[in-house]
């Protein structure tokens, strides 16, 4: 009996043991001088719901939209410490496209200084410096804009938002049953400035070490972008002949610059794995 | 200008040689010089500093068709030297396929001291707006990286790039810097009027042309104010809308209501060369412009204060002073910005 | 009085809450015994992959060695968005088990996982099999009633155990929505139990809570900490040599927030409560149980997760 007693006593404080010498933190603090890679996949939405090209979406307008094409620009990225000091992303590379028709969805930083982060910063659309740069300053992505559909070619710039499909409106809101196309064309031109950045909370710590690439997953609402704090209607933008709504210029792009402060949050943070699951 | 020519005189005869016995022509920067009586330039120079090799290059694309999509219409095609880069004669310009554009092509001179391009404020880069006329499918109907596709093939084109840039690239990129360095180049600051202001040789102006000038300082300054004559601001100065046209000028960059119907204060330098008048060149001749002014404007929405200051809209002005006014409009054409050689290029 | 003994056979229901099995526990010679059911839970939400799991049975010494077979069917919404879909995963689990008396008062269990679990997402299957985690956890009765001749019977046990890390955890599932789709949690993680079963004639009642702290693993990865309770009726009786005991209860587990690198991870934590039903057969040494739950009321992993049933089979060997 009492040696059974002792030899259960020896195996749990065995166990206890073997499990403190085991759980010994494993160098989770960032070592200086190190760097690793950072991933952040968008993931488009709608109003909470998944974004598929083709399929319709009602707003609170009484307005059904049927997205076909939904691209934007995000830049400008830095990354934010719990003690207030950012890491900029080297603003050369720091300009990415986001294109729901193509399914490139990620944005992937590389060389990022090992540290743990708890927010983010990005603009939506290219700011005025850079713009002013001209097209040469920013070759390939002035390139790789034009083959996504985000450069004006009748005024000089980059689109922030391409975002176009068709619509119908709810004859309780003033609409007939008619199909028509909608075009809306987010940027700056040589009035205004419609560049805006935002500052995201990360739900938990991104970890950068060497070797281990936090992915970062965000949500967006494209929503907003009509249905955000201030309303804009489609059937209020309509062309002179009736036949399609189209937004590029005036008011209506400092209202969706507004609004699109809203389009982003991050869902949740993935440490250590590598690529979006 | 005699500057210009001094130093691109000088340029052009120095080279070096490399080992193989090769004349290898240096690149060197071109200096930008501001004449006395303009204004500081709006845009950076320096983001663009022409060179030789750029600015030689840049003259070659603009006067090259290959930048349109059948090869017919270059930048020289609606904007003539011996107009001062206007499209002589022409209200509108037809593009390829013969397709007629909406308004009047405008001078492409003094552009490095304007913050804004196109009648409407399309652009604000000297770089980037070839982009505007190269896309428009009625005027060059092309993309850039079509020409980039075409200039690869022309071994000129190839060498030309790598002489003017340090990537030595056949890019895009490069071909929009090449047009703006040319561009930049372009002053026009040498007509007689100039050499008057400046107190230089040949600069007189008559007694007529003299109270041509009295009259221009106090109706029409305030608009095309300083020595570029203009103030770069987007007005409306009353022109009754063409139904056919309905331009809504600023409104159609900014989109808002309050800018309808404004167009930019163009430079009214060289005036008596871009002849017909107005964003729509509805006007065949500074007389007809100056009847406008005098007896013709409207008050069309957001017409401009400054034309609402008498009792009748617009300038008052009477036979002789109009007179008097072109004969001092006259005197702001620059022979040697027009006649230039190295402003042409043979193709 | 053996007899008596006999349908004094009380069922043990351990009940992690996860899976609860009922047993009957008979003194031998000839009478059976059954293993005390150990639960295997597998923690639905901060899956520790199999959580410790109390058993017990109310008699002493009794000796046994089993094999069970569970399924747990759940679905979990795979995507970030209201609409994205729902796919099934699959949790299965041939366990071996067996339970040795050290003393009059006290006895030692060790139970070994073995684990098949599949999903498909919409990126494809996905499968992990092998090893779960080793628990191994020792009882001692505070008090039970000895007389045979008793009418009601009372067993009280406290035990304590440790659940070791031999199941393989893998990080690249944490970013997934259910991050419970795992072999192992990783960690060593101790659990505290008690136990209390009260019978009178052939109906009984029983009844457990255990609270399991888990601790941190080599990826800085924790699991919350788990807290369950169970309440089980059953009801013995007799035909001919067979011993039957039908089962109906109540089983719920609560699970504490994950932690990723010490820091609280979003809707992780959660709840859940079963109905649960099963009946066990016995026949000389062997033992045969059927068990399912369903649940009553959940909200696991910020309702991203959801639990349909689980259900087990077990065939015991009374050494």
């Amino acid at each position: 009996m009492k040696s059974r007693l002792k030899n259960i006593a020896g195996l749990l404080a065995l166990s206890l043991f073997i499990n403190s010498c085991s759980s010994d933190d494993n160098g989770s603090a960032p070592a200086d001088g190190t760097s690793g890679d950072v991933e952040l996949f968008f993931d488009n939405g709608v109003a909470g719901d998944a974004l598929m090209l083709g399929n319709s979406y009602t707003n609170s307008n009484g307005e059904t939209l049927i997205f076909e094409r939904f691209t934007y620009i995000v830049s400008n990225f830095v990354l934010i410490k719990e003690d207030g000091s950012e890491f900029t992303y080297p603003k050369n590379e720091s300009y990415f496209i986001i294109n729901e028709e193509t399914g490139q969805f990620t944005v992937h930083l590389e060389n990022v200084p090992a540290g743990d982060y708890k927010k983010i910063k990005f603009g939506i659309g290219v700011d005025q410096q850079r713009y002013l740069q001209g097209e040469t300053a920013q070759q390939s992505f002035w390139d790789l804009a034009f083959a996504n559909n985000m450069t004006w070619t009748w005024s000089t710039g980059y689109r922030f938002i391409n975002c176009q499909g068709t619509f119908t409106v709810d004859p309780a809101h003033g609409g007939d049953t008619t199909s028509r196309g909608f075009m809306i064309h987010q940027g700056s031109n040589t009035a205004t400035d419609n560049y805006r950045e935002v500052v995201l909370n990360l739900p938990t710590t991104a970890r950068v070490r060497e070797g281990e690439m936090p992915n970062i997953h965000l949500k967006s609402d494209a929503n907003v972008i009509l249905d955000g704090d201030t309303k804009i209607e489609l059937h209020h933008n309509l062309n002179g002949a009736g036949t399609a709504a189209s937004i590029m210029a005036g008011e209506n792009l400092i209202t969706i610059a507004n609004n699109t402060k809203k389009m982003f949050t991050v869902d949740h943070v993935h440490n250590g794995a590598g690529t979006h699951h | 200008m005699k500057k210009i020519v001094y130093f691109l005189s000088i340029l052009s005869v120095l080279s070096c040689q490399d080992d193989n016995g090769e004349y290898i022509e240096i690149d060197q920067p071109l200096d930008f010089i501001i004449p006395a009586n303009f204004p500081e330039p709006v845009q950076d120079i320096s983001y663009n500093a022409p060179t030789q090799k750029g600015f030689e290059l840049g003259r070659k694309l603009f006067y090259d068709g290959r930048l349109s999509r059948d090869g017919t219409v270059s930048c020289s095609f609606c904007h003539e030297q011996a107009s001062a880069f206007t499209h002589h004669g022409h209200d509108f310009s037809h593009g390829v396929d013969n397709l007629e554009g909406l308004r009047n092509a405008p001078a492409v001179q003094n552009m490095a001291f304007q913050g804004e391009y196109f009648y409407d404020g399309a652009s604000s880069s000297l770089e980037m707006l070839s982009i505007v006329p190269i896309h428009n499918p009625v005027e060059m109907d092309e993309n850039l990286e079509s020409i980039v596709l075409k200039l690869k093939q022309d071994p000129v084109y190839v060498k030309l790039f790598s002489q003017a840039f340090a990537n030595k690239e056949v890019s895009s990129g490069n071909m929009l810097k090449a047009l703006g360095q040319f561009m930049t180049m372009m002053v026009s600051a040498n007509s007689r009027y100039d050499k008057y202001v400046r107190n230089e040789a040949g600069g007189t102006l008559s007694t007529q042309e003299l109270q041509g000038r009295a009259l221009f300082q106090t109706n029409c300054a305030t608009c095309h104010a300083t020595d570029l004559f203009t103030d770069n601001k987007f007005r409306n100065n009353g022109l009754p809308p063409n139904p056919n046209l309905n331009d809504l000028g600023r409104e159609t960059v900014t989109g808002f209501a309050y800018d309808r119907y404004k167009f930019k204060v163009p430079s009214l330098r060289n005036v008596a060369l871009t002849a017909p008048y107005m964003h729509d060149g509805r006007f065949g001749s500074l007389q007809s412009v100056l009847n406008f002014y005098a007896s013709g404007v409207q008050n069309t929405q957001n017409l401009d204060p400054l034309l609402q200051q008498h009792p009748t809209l617009g300038i008052p002005l009477n036979q002789q002073e109009k007179e008097a006014i072109i004969a001092f409009l006259k005197t702001l054409t620059d022979e040697e910005f027009v006649s230039n050689p190295l402003f042409y290029f043979r193709t | 009085m053996k007899k008596i003994i006999l349908t004094l056979a009380i069922s043990i229901l351990a009940l992690n809450a996860a899976q609860a099995r009922t047993e009957k526990d008979s003194i031998d010679n000839p009478f059976r015994r059954y293993v005390a059911l150990l639960e295997e839970d597998c923690d639905a939400c901060g899956c520790s992959a199999n959580g410790g799991s109390m058993g017990f049975s109310s008699m002493l010494n009794s000796n046994f060695v089993g094999i069970r077979y569970i399924h747990q069917s759940y679905k979990s919404r795979d995507g970030v968005f209201n609409n994205s879909p729902w796919i099934d995963e699959n949790f299965n689990t041939a366990q071996l088990w067996a339970r040795v008396p050290i003393t009059e008062r006290i006895e030692v269990m060790a139970l070994v996982p073995y684990h098949f679990n599949n999903r498909e997402k919409a990126t494809g299957k996905e499968n992990i099999d092998g090893l779960g985690d080793i628990t191994l956890m020792g009882f001692y009765t505070l008090f039970g009633t000895k007389s045979d001749s008793a009418t009601v019977f009372h067993k009280f046990q406290l035990g304590a155990g440790v659940k070791a890390p031999t199941g393989k955890y893998d990080s690249a599932n944490n970013g997934s929505i259910n991050p419970s789709f795992q072999l192992g949690t990783g960690s060593w993680d101790y659990t505290l139990a008690s136990e209390y079963t009260v019978k009178k004639n052939n109906l009984g009642l029983n009844a457990t809570v255990n609270y399991v702290f888990k601790t941190e693993n080599e990826k800085n990865y924790q699991f919350g900490n788990q807290f369950n309770y169970a309440a089980t009726l059953f009801y013995s009786t007799k035909i001919d040599n067979l011993d039957i005991v039908p089962q109906l209860g109540l089983a719920g587990e609560k699970y504490d927030e994950n932690k990723d690198h010490g820091e609280d991870v979003p809707l992780t934590a959660g709840d859940i409560l079963f109905g649960k039903m099963g009946v066990e057969l016995g026949l000389q040494k062997f033992s045969l149980g059927l068990s399912t739950m369903l649940p009553i009321n959940q909200n696991l992993t910020g309702g991203r997760v959801e639990a349909n049933y689980r259900w087990s089979l077990n065939l015991n060997y009374s050494l």
